[in-house]
Formats: C-alpha cells, structure tokens, sequence
C-alpha cells in the first residue's frame, strides 16, 4: 500500500513537469476543444506528439493513430475524445507506460450514473497501475515555465498568467477561467495551475505532496468544492504551512450526521465551523470567496508576514484615513488590528518635513500638498518605528505636487522597507494605470480599502502562525501584543 | 485498555443496541476521567431513596434513559428539591410517568457563569471539540468555537479568545468564574476525544457550572457511532 503511494507520488510531477506529451483527440480544426489544445501545446519546450485516428497529419507533422504506436516514451497523455472512447485511450496509456493523464473530456460522473459508471472503469483500469490520472471534466494543466498549456479555452477571451511564485489549484473550471484571466491582468504570476475536474484520482492531497517540495511554488492557493480526506489534507497542511503559505476556499459546507445534530454541540456549531477551525489549527489561510482567495494568495506571495497587530496608515487624504482606521480595529468585518501609537520621536522627525497643518498622529494625513519626498520620509519613519507593525499606505497620486517618481517611491518600500506594507489605490482610469505600473513591478495593489485591510489581517496572522510553530526562531519584528 | 466505566457504556450499547447513552452511565464515566460532576445517587426503586440521605438539598431529579435525550422536553426534569418528603413525591410522580426507567438525584450546583463543551465527529476531519457560552440563551447566540482534537492549553485559550463572551472568564463586572478549571476540564474532554475517536460521535457537556474554584458538567449526553 504505502509503497504504491510512493511510486504514485513520484509520477504526479509527470503532470507538470513532463517530457513528452501525447495529446489524444488532436485535431487540426481550431474550432474543436482538441484544436485548441493542439495549437497552445506548440508553445511547449518538450516533445509532442498527435494522436488522431482520422486524420494522416496535422500542420503537416503526421499524427497517430494510438498512443502504442508513437515509437518514443510518452511522460503525459492529454485526453481530449468522447467520454465513450476514454476507457480505451486509459488501456493504451497503461500498455504504453505513460505516467500521467490528464481526462479534458466531460461526460462523466457530472452528468449521473451513466457517467459515475465510466469513471468507475477507469478507476478499475487504474487501480493497480503507477498511472496518475488528472480529471475528468477538467481544464488540465498550465505551467508558463515549460510552456505547457492544455486549457481549450481561448487565449484571446482568457488570458493566461505570467511565471510566478503561486501554485493555484481549482476544482472548478470556470471559475479557474476567471480567476486566470484576473491573474493576468494583475501580473499575478504562477508556477502551476492545476483544474482538478472529477477528482477520479488525483485529489487535493495530491497536489499539496506535489507543490510542497515543489521549488518554484512559495505559496499554495486552492478552490476546492469538496474535500476527499479531511484529516489528511490538516496532515499534510502541518507540515507545509511553516514554510509555505496555504490559502484555501472551500465552497459548500462540512456536515455533521444528523443523529449528533441531536446534541448540542452538533447543533450549535457552524456548520463550516469544525472546517475553520482545523484550518486554524494547522495554519491554512481561509478565503470565503476568489477574491479573498485572489488577495490573500497575492498579498503572502509577494509581501512580508506581520509580527504585530498595530498599524500606521500614511496617507494624503483623510477621508481615506478615517474610514481604513474603522475597518483597522473592527473585529468582524475588518481586520481586528490595531491602530498604531506613533511614538513621540517619529512624529518629531515627521513633523520636520510636513507642512504644519498635517496630521502626525495614526493616521498620518500628508494633506493635499503632499510631495514625492514627503510620502518617502513618511514610510521611512513609520518604518523605523518600533510601534508599527505594519503600514497601509495610500500613495494618492492624484494631488498636484506628486509624481511617477511616487511609483518608484511606493515599489522600493514595499519591497525594501523592514515592516510589510500594503498600498491602497481609488479612482478610475488614471489610477488604474498607475496601479498596472506598480503591478507590473511585482507590487499588488489594492482598489478598496477593506480589501486592503483584510489583506493586512492575513499578513498578521500568517505573523502569528510562524510565531507559534518557530517558538525557538527570533522574528526581527517580533512585538508585544 | 479502555477503562472500567467506558467498558460499562459500550456493553451497555451492546446489548440494548442503543447509540444514546444513558446519563447515569456517562457521569461516573466522565468522573473517572477526572472530570467534576455533581454528587448523585442512582435511584431504581423507592428503598433507593436510602442512599439519599448522603446527599445535600437541594438536588435535582432527571430520568435517565435513552429514550429522553432532552429530558426537559418530555418533563423528566425537576430541579431544587428542598426536602426528603419533596422529593419521594417527585419520585413516586416520575415511576409512573417514566416506567421501568432510572432516576438520577443530584446535587444542585450553584456557579456564576454557564459554559458548554463538546465533541462532536465530524466526518471530513475526524474528532473535533466545541467550546461555547451556555446558559439559556445558548442557543440564539451559538457563540462557539471549534478544534480538531486533540487541543493544547494553548488552542483552548485562543478558542476562548473567539469567544464573544470571552470576558465572562476574565472577572467581568466582578463574577467570579474559574478559567483554569474551565481550560482544564475542556483538556479532559479533547483526551477522551482523542482516546475514544472511534467510538463516540458526539458528547455534550451542558452545562458546565464555574464558580471561583471549579467548572463542574452538570448535565452530560453521549452518543456512539
């Protein structure tokens, strides 16, 4: 048993890193899903192969007519024929010793026991094989940096990401489709993304063994709809969360039996309450829906943990800072941190370069006539503040004496400065493009101040997590609560 | 391996196949536990009442079966009996009512603050434990917060920190309610989840009484799997 695990789980990189592909069911007509796939699998570094019964050749490259006769090893079959067809393809892949499959095709158990039958089949085929099997009913995979795009979905109306630290795994095609194409536009790069489709054998815990030693992925962020092994996947999360971040959505909720909805503690509980608070226990991240899941994922790959609850907002508009200090210190629909206590020698050392009427208490208003270095010397204070844990910045581009200099500025202190900050931008089309030149330089940011506040509380408490399970390690910002 | 009174509780199920425990076989279970639970006495027939003079009034009278899992409802319940004369009444009263059934005498408890705690298996993560405000308005609040188990001291007090009625363990307005011995009993209960996983669906344990030096379960159910 446990040696058939280790065989499988050394075949599930084949799903992501293959050498060769085969994909069945390619086509030369780009109006069909095997098109599609055949076109975008051109872009591929390894070899590839068409398998096609029909049609001699493909662009002029000869197809064929199963994977048995393709004369060269074959890592990764892509599926992509009528369910029917599905179980035979599987008998080829078996005999040829392919590794991994990926089911493009629907038609199985989403559609009802007819379909339920089809995937049983397969799963007999595969039970005493080291073959992985990804789907059915499934996008498949993207890996930007080998090439490897096996989504039918056109580039042109979904876009696909750019390289990137982030490991994003979906049970749920379309909304991967969406999720992507947001990625993309936000230069939210990823190391893999994974449709899980069926999940007629390769599951979630799957992944999570896959994108754990994985060196490219530092941050795992998963939309699951169900979870197959509860207790394994908080198994696997303990060991992962200490070195990489878990960030999970899970739609739909956990139900206890209904005979122990007859205590109390059956019937008082959430029902996604035993889920919360294992995820709490093993440090996972919990999204309640993609943009959460966008914003957390994002914000963790690309910024520092939080070793405190308090919080300096520099800002040039007060308006702004009034309503980000509610939802700063709000429990229940905000972040549950802290306002920071600005000590006496920041606000001197503020106060040396701000116009007299700006404010150098939390929030620390620049006013109106805020310039480029004023925003400069405000990070750099509250940066060196030991009362500040971390910084929500409103770079506000919009007042007269700042700058595109403000965009260098507000990317070296993200990047550069001691405490983690998160910069907030409103407006319509400028801001916009001010924020696409900041993200395009690896710095999210973020177009509401809830979701920016938000974004702080999963900084902090990704923080508090490491704090807990590294007791022994020294964390430079570590703060009295 | 498994002690005396859980022995009792599964044969118990075994020979009635009944999955609802009885109280009086869960409270001296929890009591070998190290788990504070009323003084009682188990009551069959009136010559019974004897034992009782080893009690103090006030005491409660429940019926204790597996037919009534929410013996309030079914009337099985009467609580501050002052006297001896009191309370044959009540029990003659509940032999009729609740044939053939045992009857549990116990100490009243006397506390300042009502907490809950429970576990409860859930299907996708395997044994958890709830903790939770208790009291009368328990159930409109469902102020509660749930673990896998087993918990660490450490889990427990973060689980009350997601409490909204966390301060009523740290001496609001000046009532007296002793946390460590909260912490401590829910300890008890996340190792008897731990132990028992495969046997126990769910346990409640309400409500727990706190006063300044102790928490005590004064009414406990247990269903098996």
């Amino acid at each position: 048993m446990l040696a058939s695990k280790q065989k499988k789980k050394k075949y599930l990189s084949y799903l992501i890193r293959p050498r060769s592909i085969a994909l069945v069911g390619a086509s030369a007509n780009k109006s069909k899903i095997g098109g599609i796939i055949w076109s975008y699998l051109q872009s591929f570094s390894g070899k590839k192969y068409p398998v096609n019964i029909k049609q001699e050749t493909i662009d002029g490259i000869r197809t064929y007519n199963r994977i048995i006769d393709i004369p060269e090893e074959v890592d990764l079959a892509i599926i992509a024929v009528p369910a029917k067809n599905v179980p035979s393809v599987i008998d080829d892949c078996i005999e040829k010793n392919v590794k991994a499959a990926i089911i493009i095709s629907s038609g199985f158990s989403e559609i009802g026991e007819q379909g339920k039958k089809l995937e049983d089949e397969i799963k007999n085929k595969i039970s005493s094989t080291n073959l992985v099997v990804l789907g059915p009913n499934t996008l498949g995979v993207y890996v930007p940096s080998i090439g490897l795009d096996s989504m039918f979905v056109v580039k042109e109306k979904s876009r696909r990401p750019g390289k990137g630290p982030i490991a994003y795994i979906s049970q749920s095609g379309a909304s991967a489709v969406g999720f992507m194409d947001m990625a993309e536009y936000h230069h939210y790069g990823i190391s893999a993304f994974v449709g899980l489709g069926n999940k007629l054998d390769v599951n979630e815990n799957d992944m999570l063994e896959l994108f754990c030693d994985e060196k490219d992925t530092k941050v795992i962020c998963m939309h699951l709809e169900s979870i197959v092994d509860g207790q394994r996947l908080l198994k696997l999360c303990k060991k992962i969360t200490p070195s990489k971040p878990v960030i999970i959505l899970k739609a739909g909720r956990s139900e206890a039996g209904a005979r122990a909805a007859m205590l109390h503690t059956g019937s008082m509980a959430k029902p996604s309450q035993a889920m919360d608070g294992a995820f709490k226990q093993v440090g996972i991240i919990k999204a309640n829906d993609m943009l959460e899941l966008f914003d957390y994922s994002r914000i963790l790959a690309y910024q520092k943990p939080m070793f405190g609850p308090n919080v300096a907002v520099v800002t040039s508009g007060g308006g702004y800072g009034v309503i980000a200090t509610d939802y700063i210190e709000d429990s229940s629909v905000g972040g549950g941190l802290r306002m920071a206590e600005i000590s006496i020698r920041s606000k001197e050392k503020l106060r040396e370069k701000l116009p007299g009427f700006a404010s150098v208490n939390n929030p620390i208003d620049l006013t109106g006539n805020v310039t480029d270095e004023m925003f400069d010397h405000a990070f750099n204070v509250v940066n060196e503040d030991e009362n500040v844990d971390g910084i929500l910045s409103f770079p506000l581009i919009q007042t007269p004496l700042t700058t595109d200099k403000l965009v260098e500025i507000t990317e070296w202190w993200f990047k550069n400065g001691k405490k983690p900050m998160v910069p907030c931008i409103i407006g319509g089309s400028y801001s916009e493009e001010v924020i696409r030149k900041l993200e395009a330089r690896g710095v999210p940011v973020f177009p509401d101040i809830r979701r920016a506040v938000l974004s702080l509380r999963v900084l902090y408490e990704r923080g508090k997590y490491l704090m807990k399970v590294k007791k022994g390690e020294k964390f430079k910002f570590e703060k009295r609560e | 391996m498994d002690k005396k009174y859980f022995q009792e509780i599964l044969s118990y199920s075994f020979k009635t196949k009944n999955k609802v425990i009885p109280e009086h076989l869960v409270k001296p279970f929890l009591r070998e536990e190290g788990i504070n639970v009323p003084r009682y006495v188990l009551v069959e027939k009136l010559s019974d009442l004897e034992k009782v003079s080893r009690l103090h009034f006030p005491v409660a009278l429940k019926v204790s079966s597996s037919k009534f899992i929410h013996k309030t409802d079914v009337g099985g319940v009467i609580l501050n009996i002052k006297n001896k004369a009191e309370l044959r009444r009540s029990v003659v009263a509940f032999k009729l009512k609740f044939k053939g059934e045992k009857l549990l005498i116990e100490e009243m408890v006397k506390g300042n603050v009502e907490m809950i705690s429970g576990l409860i298996y859930d299907s996708n993560f395997g044994m958890c434990i709830m903790i939770g405000v208790g009291g009368i308005y328990t159930e409109i609040y469902k102020d509660t917060s749930t673990r896998v188990v087993p918990v660490s001291k450490e889990d427990v007090l973060q689980m009350i920190s997601e409490l909204k009625g966390k301060d009523l363990l740290e001496g609001f307005r000046g009532i007296k309610a002793n946390k460590d011995a909260f912490v401590d009993l829910v300890l008890k209960l996340s190792d008897i989840g731990r132990r028992y996983k495969s046997y126990i669906l769910g346990l409640d344990a309400n409500p727990i009484i706190l006063d300044k030096n102790k928490a005590t379960v004064v009414d406990a159910k247990m269903i098996l799997k």
